[in-house]
């Protein structure tokens, strides 16, 4: 065979009854006329995120602990107030939560907890995010020597495991909010600079940063168009998935005694005195520990949501 | 030997259908090269990979069709079936060598692989191949594709190759069975210039010496004029035109065919003449036109484009074309427009 | 790759003499002795001497010089609170616990993490994908002490409750406390493994799923493998890469969950001495394990990344993977 014979089918949709041979103008619009909604990079992602549930719901619930841990404190003070008569009492009209060895009011407490890691996983985290900005931000901006110093800093600081430092400060320095603040932001701005200093590098050499350069897109343009959704996605899913791993690490110094320590309240002091009753009691372990896991759950979804939403790539 | 009747395939995205290829005929004679042109989206990778089933299967959706490969419709293949004509039958080369190659395996080993999974088998299941024997073959297979010292090479790793070593050792994969046919996904695009024409001469002279047909895959009309026997055309999820690579380039008839035609630069050509750009973009194929899809954009396009599928006409024996322009009916002035270099409407 | 394992061990130790350094500093800026916390009222001489016992009279510098020729030779010292016995003792005696305890969590989180993950993209968006999902979340969201608690709560006590009630006998299952026999140690590797569970699957399932993607893959397929010889040979083989490289960072984590579980479930591992050193301000002890668990966490992570080296043919070439997602259809 060494012909291609097409077979001669008949016009589908039968042979039109009317043919109208005039000719007609180009219309380039029709092709560009395109069945798909055109989005911008924050329209896009801000629509990926509003239609992942689980992403929302994240979002809804750490709304909510926040405020709780804001207003809710304002609104029971009392979370200091022991009554000798009412130790351990089971949840009631009157204790919603119970009350603790002291005749403390769990629910009360509660609130405050919720106030105290929530500012530790907040504050730590914003420093950390803040140093981490600028010093990944020098690093790769200025490049050459400087950066490679830099670098070989951030290698040894990354290796040194966390839990030790964290340790080792509370062991020296008075335990309290500031001391964990300060211990979590001592090594936590590490991997985050790294990161930062990464996306520097890469938008520097990156060809379409070029591209862009040589279209004659202006500084600003650039720095909007390019640099910024480029790099605030990464830095904000980071963020998000980084308040988790401090708020978790207050509760684990708190655990094992070293964090925050009575009469405050917090999350982890709180689960301390819960499993020191066990297996009695159970609502003073139960009731932090089932808050402290829904809100590390939110983070952790909301973040999986954020940084699918930020990846165009995970669009279709 | 092959041969795709009124193809159709969609795929599902969340923006909704799209219809890929609809209604694909074509032909790809005995010991020969066929060309399958066309821009990007316009379906013609889709057609290749329905034809070894190696499109997502969870997203794409044969409509109809059928697909003979010497008389044996591959659609009604079961799976496995289907696996053991993939390799053995039909050799498959794809457009980026630097990514086709597993890179945690010797090329040996990916060579080796796919003439062990063929080899024939004793009762037992068991290889007529030993390993070594199947590494020599491989070692032999690189020399074939004119690969330096393979002795050594066939123990190294795809990073330690060049793109177009890449692409020979892609060729000696496809070829390790001696399939009868070859279908080649836009084998040079990722290529350098200089490289690309090697590729292709590589490409022949292994089909001559195995006696086997190429399908070649390309947006690059300049690459098909030295190649191919056989050009098919293919736009908007349809073929167009098809014909001998000469009747194309000699005697196009659609107007998308021409504008393509005026678009490849030539060594002869006017310096001062500007290259022909297609102005517009392909029709998004989740709603496509009902008329002609390249209606849009044709610089002779007429009402009845709009409204109507035009019907493939035979212009003369093994040339086609789908045009309205062909149609008895048309008057014969609008036929000779299509030839201006210049749009008629600007 | 010679160059790249070089830089890869003088990060090690620099890291590590760092360490050394910081614990040393920051142990001698804790005001007081532990034997002279301020309000006692010990004999100034009984004290001076104690004092002198450990080392702690002569001038910092000197004290310092001391310690690290003292690390050189493998000597870390001598507890306090643990009268007359060395730190390197009770290393020696605790960590073989810790790392018994360590491997069964390493094996069992390892092969449920893979196959989770490996299962997850295989499925996508099936029901063993959510599944997945699902116990990777709850792995990160519900910390090792929570878990345990329940555990211990649900399978130690009332499980043991209803089987002495039902069978009236003492035998318990998943015993609360000790590591003794093999049913000692189910509770706490499990509680100890969900971690790396977490996070094994999450890196496994989109690693999994990214080369799933690759265009190598397809030309597997174009081959006519057998579908088990594409997901094995050509998949799980590379998706395997980048999840190797976790498994050494997964080290840190089971050591800090050992803090947590050991004194859980009352083991008598090195993280249980630990907590305590620190709690009851043994300073010496403290010390020691700081730079044990460090050099031993930095070792593995090093160790981890030079057989990375080994594994990934590419790293030889450019010290950097290549990870490149084809967006063609």
């Amino acid at each position: 065979m060494t012909t291609i014979p097409m077979p001669s089918v008949s016009p589908p949709e039968g042979t039109p009854p009317v043919k109208d041979f005039t000719p007609v103008p180009k219309d380039l619009q029709a092709s560009q006329r395109i069945n798909r909604i055109s989005l911008t990079y924050w329209q896009g992602a801000v629509m990926t995120l509003r239609r992942n549930r689980a992403a929302m719901g994240g979002l809804a619930f750490i709304i909510l602990v926040v405020l709780v841990g804001i207003i809710g404190p304002i609104l029971w003070p009392a979370y200091q107030k022991t009554n000798l008569l009412a130790t351990l009492q089971a949840p009631s009209g009157k204790h919603w939560l119970g009350t603790d060895l002291l005749g403390r009011d769990t629910f009360t407490r509660l609130l405050w907890g919720t106030r105290t890691s929530l500012m530790i996983g907040f504050v730590a985290e914003t420093i950390n995010l803040l140093i981490g900005i600028l010093y990944g931000g020098i690093s790769g901006y200025v490049g050459g020597k400087t950066d490679v110093v830099m670098m070989r800093i951030i290698d040894v600081i990354v290796s040194i495991p966390q839990m030790i430092i964290l340790i080792l400060l509370q062991t020296v320095m008075s335990n309290g909010i500031g001391t964990l603040i300060f211990s979590l932001c001592v090594t936590g701005w590490a991997g985050l600079a790294r990161m930062v200093r990464g996306q520097v590098m890469a938008l520097r050499e990156n060809e379409y940063v070029s591209a862009a350069r040589v279209l004659g897109a202006s500084r600003g343009e650039i720095l909007r168009r390019h640099l910024l959704p480029n790099t605030v996605g990464p830095i904000l899913v980071n963020y998000t998935m980084s308040i988790p791993g401090a708020i978790g690490a207050e509760a684990f110094l708190s655990y094992i005694g070293l964090g925050i320590p009575v009469p405050a309240a917090s999350w982890g002091n709180m689960l301390q005195e819960g499993a020191n009753q066990f297996p009695g009691s159970l609502w003073l372990f139960f009731s932090p520990a089932i808050l402290f896991a829904l809100t590390i759950l939110a983070f952790n979804l909301f973040g999986d949501g954020l940084r699918d939403a930020l990846d165009p790539k995970m669009r279709k | 030997m092959l041969e795709i009747r009124n193809l159709r395939v969609s795929f599902h995205t969340y923006s909704g259908e799209v219809q890929a290829v609809r209604g694909v005929d074509l032909t790809v004679p005995d010991h020969d090269i066929t060309a399958l042109v066309g821009e990007s989206g316009c379906g013609k990778s889709m057609t290749a990979q329905t034809v070894v089933r190696l499109h997502d299967m969870s997203i794409t959706e044969i409509k109809s069709g059928e697909i003979l490969l010497d008389g044996v419709d591959l659609l009604k293949l079961s799976d496995r079936e289907m696996q053991q004509v993939r390799g053995r039958d039909v050799g498959m080369i794809f457009q980026d060598p630097m990514t086709s190659l597993n890179p945690t395996m010797t090329v040996g080993a990916q060579i080796a692989e796919v003439i062990l999974q063929h080899a024939e088998r004793d009762e037992r299941g068991r290889s007529r191949i030993t390993k070594a024997e199947s590494m020599a073959r491989a070692e032999e297979l690189l020399r074939e594709v004119k690969l330096p010292d393979p002795e050594k090479r066939v123990h190294q790793y795809p990073h330690e190759f060049s793109g177009g070593q890449r692409q020979r050792i892609m060729i000696a994969i496809a070829m390790a069975c001696h399939p009868r046919l070859l279908i080649a996904d836009e084998p040079t695009t990722a290529l350098d210039v200089t490289v690309q024409a090697q590729i292709l001469e590589l490409m022949r002279s292994m089909q001559q010496e195995h006696q086997a047909s190429i399908i070649i895959i390309t947006h690059d009309l300049g690459v098909v004029a030295n190649f191919a026997r056989h050009v098919s055309v293919m736009y908007g999820g349809m073929i167009v035109e098809s014909g001998t690579t000469r009747q194309i380039y000699e005697q196009p008839e659609h107007p998308y065919t021409h504008a393509l035609l005026k678009a490849i630069p030539s060594k002869g050509m006017d310096k001062r003449r500007e290259l022909t750009v297609i102005e517009g973009i392909p029709p998004d194929l989740i709603e496509p036109p009902v008329g002609c899809p390249f209606a849009d954009r044709c610089p002779c396009a007429m009402q009845v484009c709009r409204e109507h599928l035009p019907p493939v006409t035979q212009v003369e024996e093994g040339h086609s074309c789908r045009c309205w322009l062909l149609d008895p009916d048309c008057p014969p002035g609008m036929r000779a427009r299509r030839r201006y270099e210049d749009d008629v409407h600007s | 790759m010679k160059k790249y394992i070089l830089g890869r061990v003088v990060i090690a130790l620099v890291t590590v003499f760092v360490v050394i350094t910081l614990t040393f500093i920051l142990m001698r800026l804790i005001p007081g002795t532990p034997f002279n916390t301020g309000n006692t009222n010990m004999d100034p001489e009984a004290l001076a001497q104690l004092e002198a016992n450990y080392g702690l009279d002569k001038p910092i510098l000197q004290q310092y010089w001391i310690y690290l020729s003292n690390l050189l030779h493998g000597n870390f010292g001598t507890s306090i609170t643990y009268t007359n016995r060395s730190v390197t003792e009770i290393i020696l005696r605790a960590f073989p616990v810790s790392l018994d305890l360590g491997i069964r969590a390493m094996i069992f989180g390892i092969a449920a993490g893979l196959l989770l993950g490996i299962e997850a993209a295989l499925h996508h968006n099936k029901f063993i994908d959510r599944f997945s999902t699902l116990v990777a979340i709850i792995g990160i969201s519900v910390p090792s002490f929570v878990l345990g608690t329940l555990l211990q709560l649900v399978l130690g006590l009332w499980f043991s409750g209803w089987i002495k009630e039902v069978f009236h006998t003492d035998f318990q299952l998943f015993p609360l406390a000790r590591w003794e026999s093999f049913r000692y140690t189910i509770l706490p590797s499990f509680v100890l493994a969900m971690g790396s569970i977490a996070s094994i699957t999450r890196m496994m399932r989109s690693s999994m799923l990214d080369v799933i993607s690759q265009d190598y893959v397809k030309t597997a397929r174009s081959k006519g493998l057998s579908e088990r010889a594409v997901v094995w040979r050509h998949e799980i083989r590379n998706a395997l890469l980048p999840v190797v490289t976790i498994i050494g960072r997964m080290v840190g984590g089971l050591c800090t969950g050992s803090f947590v579980v050991e004194n859980l479930f009352a083991i008598p591992g090195l993280g249980k001495y630990y907590v305590n050193s620190v709690t009851a301000r043994d300073y010496t002890l403290t010390m020691g394990l700081t730079i044990f668990y460090a050099i031993f966490i930095v070792a593995s992570t090093l160790l981890v990344d030079i057989a990375y080296c080994f594994v990934d043919p590419r790293i030889s070439l450019t010290g950097k993977r290549r990870n490149r997602r084809e967006e063609k259809r």
